[in-house]
């Protein structure tokens, strides 16, 4: 037996144990292909298929870098490389690209490559126990840099703190530690829907075509950073821009 | 559209938005108005929106 398999053996052995309340998710877990899992004990990646792909992604060195000090202060190096690495990975992609990682650790947990306008997949809350999620997805050339009211599944995901969002001129910070219930959730992305449904809309009657994009991007940013209301009961949704340009 | 969805076991399932689309592309968020969102709460919401835009010019 290589040294490959050993560590599959031994992975299997792991998620077996940590799964014995659940034969069912095991067996889905045996099946699943697409989704980058970690080897908790070791550090190492799963040979996951969209994992094996996204590391053969060509870095491009010519961007501007994501800086540690661009990032929360609780992200540890290999998370701040991480993110970097990420960006410089996907910037230049036609598809999206998403991971779930530790942000203390840097550990990749879940990696998704992205399909049909979306990225994500089928996740187990067991491998977020003991750890400090983060999630990092990547919006593609022809989209503006900022969280769609689709966004936002963080404000009821109380595994996830933070969400990063990366692009070709800036990346966003979205931070909400802690968890409100879906309703609120819902009221929250409906009222957000209803405001850039109305920025958008106003904004392509009374402008050239040719500067429409620069002006939607600004006035959402801003409103998004410095007029929403962001506080839900009590909690406070923190939304940082850093542009690259 | 990200959700969360098929809470078993622990299982879920996450998908994250690409984004916006840019001119001219065409964007429109639909989604059907929450119980809890009333038609004050949309006219709030629109004065808010209002107040702000007039600081552009819009």
């Amino acid at each position: 037996m290589n040294l490959s398999n050993l560590k599959k053996s031994y992975f299997l052995i792991i998620q077996f144990l940590l799964s014995l309340v659940s034969l069912e998710s095991f067996r889905e877990l045996l099946n699943d292909s697409n989704g980058g899992l970690v080897l908790p004990s070791s550090g190492k990646a799963y040979n996951d298929e969209d994992f094996l792909e996204y590391q053969r992604l060509e870095v491009d060195w010519t961007i501007k870098p994501v800086n540690p000090e661009d990032l929360p202060s609780d992200f540890c190096d290999e998370a701040c490389r991480l993110v970097d690495e990420f960006r410089r990975k996907t910037v230049n992609e036609k598809v999206e690209w998403m991971m779930y990682f530790d942000y203390k650790t840097g550990d990749v947990i879940y990696c998704w490559k992205g399909r049909k306008g979306h990225c994500g997949g089928d996740y187990n809350s067991v491998h977020f126990q003991g750890r400090n999620i983060a999630s990092i997805h990547s919006h593609t050339g022809g989209y503006y840099s900022f969280p769609s009211p689709e966004n936002f599944d963080i404000l009821e995901n109380g595994f996830e703190d933070y969400e990063i969002i990366t692009s070709v001129g800036a990346m966003w910070i979205v931070e909400f530690k802690g968890s409100v219930d879906k309703s609120l959730r819902l009221n929250f992305q409906f009222l957000l829907g209803v405001d850039i449904n109305k920025m958008v809309h106003i904004i392509k009657l009374g402008h050239d075509e040719g500067d429409v994009d620069i002006i939607v991007e600004n006035v959402i940013s801003n409103y998004l950073l410095w007029s929403l209301d962001k506080n839900l009961n009590g909690n406070e949704l923190i939304l940082i821009k850093k542009e690259y340009d | 559209m990200s959700e969360e969805v098929n809470q078993r076991n622990g299982w879920g399932h996450v998908q994250k938005c690409c984004g916006i689309p840019m001119y001219p592309a065409e964007y429109h968020f639909d989604m059907e108005r929450p119980e809890g969102i009333s038609d004050e709460d949309i006219c709030d919401r629109r004065k808010h929106l209002n107040k702000f835009l007039e600081k552009y010019g819009l």
